[in-house]
């Protein structure tokens, strides 16, 4: 009975979200914490754009909305904004800050991941874990390793939207969801929902190839080493985070390294430099 | 039990030199294996260097002939441009060019094995694939053809993000605003060219007085020439003292002398060095020089009588052209084959804005071997074609004997020198005197002409010497 009560839940949670998406009103909230912390900024004299441009580098919804908007008609210039650090210098601080806050004041009113607060800070953490670890691959293989940072950091976009959508409808349904229902409609959703704002957003070829087809990236039509290596940077990133991820042999041998020519002493030095990511990681989190 | 195949050649390395062992190897009907640690034929030449940043001269070149045809209109591209959109066609073009050397190798019959390899003894190698798996393979010949990388000297720290070297900056994001280039070798003047044209802020860095100094500084000052009147800087006579990023979006560079310059990107190109850490060369005893550079003879043999090496790992002159030939030569010696002549006349290449080449003798290596000589100077601006084109800055220089009659080298700054520069390549080879260029048809207009004028400058100055 229980059972048929969940998945009755599950179910009409699943279909209501079903609905959001297909309605094209997605939103990706900025989370309270980033949020107050860019007010913050906003209110000290002393903050740098070193503080904002960090700030952008640890969180995935905020990245998005800056690259979104640097971006836009308005702001662009006709050129495409591709990286971070290239969004904060076109933007500069002040108009970033204005930026910032609209968003996170605009998202934070419709906003709540009550009861969900671990779940969400564990995925940034992986987003930014990947975001560590891409750029790691890509300085190995003597790639981009500015661009590998943001496909690491944004090809989950889709999650923490996912979960904030969840929370709501589940808010406004008076529905309470177990940690494990919650991840299988995120497993369910998350995908769809990151494909989505990716294509809506207008955001970069390289973020939007490398979210759709990073669990496949041999389909993918172009930036195949980057989204293959997006990949493998989830799959480190689970590694380090979860302790019930991927044991360090399965990582070692996974076909996508091999497929990528990753030789033995090369994965074996990336697997070392956990400790490495983990301290940068823990440096730029807020 | 690994398995272990059996071949007359096997080649390590699938770079130009590589490539046209292996070819030479499999005409002469030998069973030949080529080796590579990537997946992807063709080397550091087709993948990271040669080929990619010729791409990205292409789309220079274009906008700088659209800068200069339309000097009426204000023409720049845009800021922060995706380096991508410069270089749309190279994918194409490295498909086309890979299916190519695919295409030859199976045509011949040459097996590929995708690993590193070790040498076990100077017959066999052991070559483990990225899954870790080892196989070996053992030859009557070995050529060692591995390539290089860039050199990264210890006191940068290259992030390949910030701070890039000659294989990180092709895979810039986006053009940046500012560029210091540190090195003013061949890589580092070709991109400081390259970038300038491209609308970045470039500045040109190096220890020495002027770059390319292996060049004469006729030529060296007019490609600066030309580098600066399209806005680039070259501080000269300076080192690096101290190199960071500023953590938000500046490398800083401190000078010796206690200047300081703040760029977007650094580019570092000061040397290149071996790729043959992984081979175990120590182990079978073949003798390395500076930088870990293979001793050869002049048939490109080691001291181990049946390994060779060619191309970079052998050192200068470090060209795709030379690598493929002395692979041909090598193979060629190694089975016995006869070779026709010697291998001296080298024509360089400079792929800069505007290219530079030479072959034979300059004016002081001539003066140095022939006491006195005679040379003769044309100019693009008084060239027909030169006008019609557009390549009016530049020169092309005849290098002769003290009669004026045997060609001893040639030298030219333009557009399309790479190219002009086998007309004087193939006078030296067959020996012909100056008045080849005098006594035959040459089609007008063409940059060719460039060699008439010069070899009448070149009687002219012959006359003028002896009247005085």
């Amino acid at each position: 009975m229980k059972n048929r009560q969940k998945s009755a839940k599950v179910l009409s949670l699943s279909k209501l979200l079903s609905e959001g998406i297909d309605s094209g009103k997605i939103k990706v909230p900025i989370l309270p914490r980033v949020a107050g912390q860019v007010l913050k900024l906003t209110n000290n004299a002393d903050a740098e754009m070193e503080d904002f441009s960090r700030l952008i580098h640890t969180d995935q919804a905020l990245a998005s909305h800056v690259l979104r908007i640097a971006n836009s008609a308005a702001f662009s210039r006709g050129t495409q904004i591709i990286s971070l650090k290239q969004a904060v210098a076109r933007l500069g601080m002040r108009l970033l800050a204005e930026i910032a806050v609209a968003i996170s004041v605009q998202q934070q009113k419709n906003f709540t991941a009550k009861g969900f607060e671990e779940q969400q800070r564990l995925m940034m953490r992986k987003a930014l874990i990947s975001a560590t670890y891409g750029k790691e691959m890509a300085r190995t293989k003597r790639r981009n390793v500015e661009g590998q940072f943001i496909c690491g950091l944004l090809h989950t976009v889709g999650e923490p939207v996912t979960l904030g959508l969840i929370v709501q409808i589940a808010t406004v349904k008076k529905l309470k969801l177990t940690k494990q229902e919650m991840d299988s409609l995120i497993a369910e959703f998350h995908p769809t929902v990151g494909k989505r704002m990716t294509a809506d957003w207008n955001l970069p070829e390289l973020i939007v190839t490398t979210c759709n087809y990073y669990r496949n990236y041999k389909s993918a039509p172009n930036y195949q080493i980057e989204t293959g290596m997006t990949y493998l940077s989830d799959i480190m990133a689970n590694w380090v985070i979860n302790e019930e991820g991927d044991e360090k042999d399965a990582i070692i041998e996974n076909e996508t390294f091999y497929e990528l020519n990753f030789y033995p002493d090369e994965i074996d030095a990336l697997l070392q430099q956990k400790s490495r990511v983990l301290a940068i990681v823990d440096e730029m989190e807020i | 039990m690994k398995d272990n195949h059996q071949y007359d050649l096997l080649v390590i390395g699938s770079g130009p030199g590589g490539q046209n062992a292996a070819i030479q190897g499999a005409k002469m009907g030998k069973k030949v294996a080529l080796v590579d640690r990537e997946m992807v034929l063709g080397g550091a030449c087709v993948h990271q260097g040669t080929i990619p940043s010729k791409t990205l001269r292409e789309s220079a070149l274009k906008l700088k002939a659209i800068k200069d045809k339309a000097q009426s209109f204000d023409f720049s591209l845009p800021q922060n441009l995706a380096v991508e959109t410069l270089m749309s066609n190279l994918e194409k073009v490295l498909g086309g060019h890979t299916e190519f050397i695919e295409e030859t190798l199976d045509h011949y019959q040459i097996e590929r094995l995708h690993g590193r390899a070790n040498f076990c003894d100077p017959h066999t190698l052991e070559i483990m694939n990225p899954r870790g798996k080892v196989s070996q393979a053992s030859a009557e010949y070995i050529v060692i053809a591995t390539g290089s990388r860039p050199r990264n000297p210890p006191n940068i720290e290259i992030d390949h993000d910030n701070i890039l070297d000659s294989d990180s900056i092709l895979r810039m994001l986006y053009l940046p605003e500012s560029l210091l280039v540190l090195g003013g070798g061949v890589i580092g003047s070709e991109y400081a060219s390259i970038f300038v044209l491209l609308g970045t802020r470039v500045t040109l860095m190096d220890t020495a007085p002027r770059p390319l100094m292996f060049l004469e500084k006729e030529l060296t000052d007019l490609f600066l020439k030309h580098f600066q009147r399209y806005g680039g800087t070259y501080i000269g006579n300076t080192k690096e003292k101290r190199i960071y990023w500023d953590g938000l979006s500046k490398v800083v560079v401190e000078f010796d002398n206690g200047e300081t310059i703040k760029v977007e990107k650094l580019l570092v190109t000061k040397g290149r060095l071996a790729n043959v850490e992984t081979l175990g060369l120590q182990k079978i005893g073949v003798h390395q020089g500076k930088y870990g550079l293979v001793s050869v003879d002049q048939f490109y043999r080691t001291n181990i009588d049946n390994i060779y090496a060619v191309g970079d790992i052998i050192g200068s002159p470090a060209l795709a052209s030379c690598s493929m030939e002395q692979g041909r030569r090598a193979v060629s010696h190694a089975f016995g084959k006869p070779l026709t002549r010697d291998f001296s006349i080298v024509p360089i290449g400079i792929y800069s804005v505007p290219e530079i080449a030479s072959v034979g003798l300059n004016e002081e290596q001539a003066k140095e071997r022939h006491g006195s000589i005679c040379v003769g100077r044309a100019h693009f601006n008084q060239v027909a074609r030169g006008h019609i084109a557009g390549i009016e800055e530049g020169m092309l220089k005849l290098v002769a004997d003290a009669k004026g009659e045997e060609l001893l080298g040639v030298q030219i700054v333009c557009d399309g020198a790479t190219d002009l520069v086998h007309t004087g390549e193939f006078a030296i080879l067959n020996q012909n005197k100056v008045d080849v260029f005098l006594d035959n048809v040459m089609n007008f207009p063409t940059l060719g002409e460039a060699y008439r004028i010069a070899a009448f400058n070149l009687k002219r100055s012959f006359k003028n010497e002896k009247k005085n």
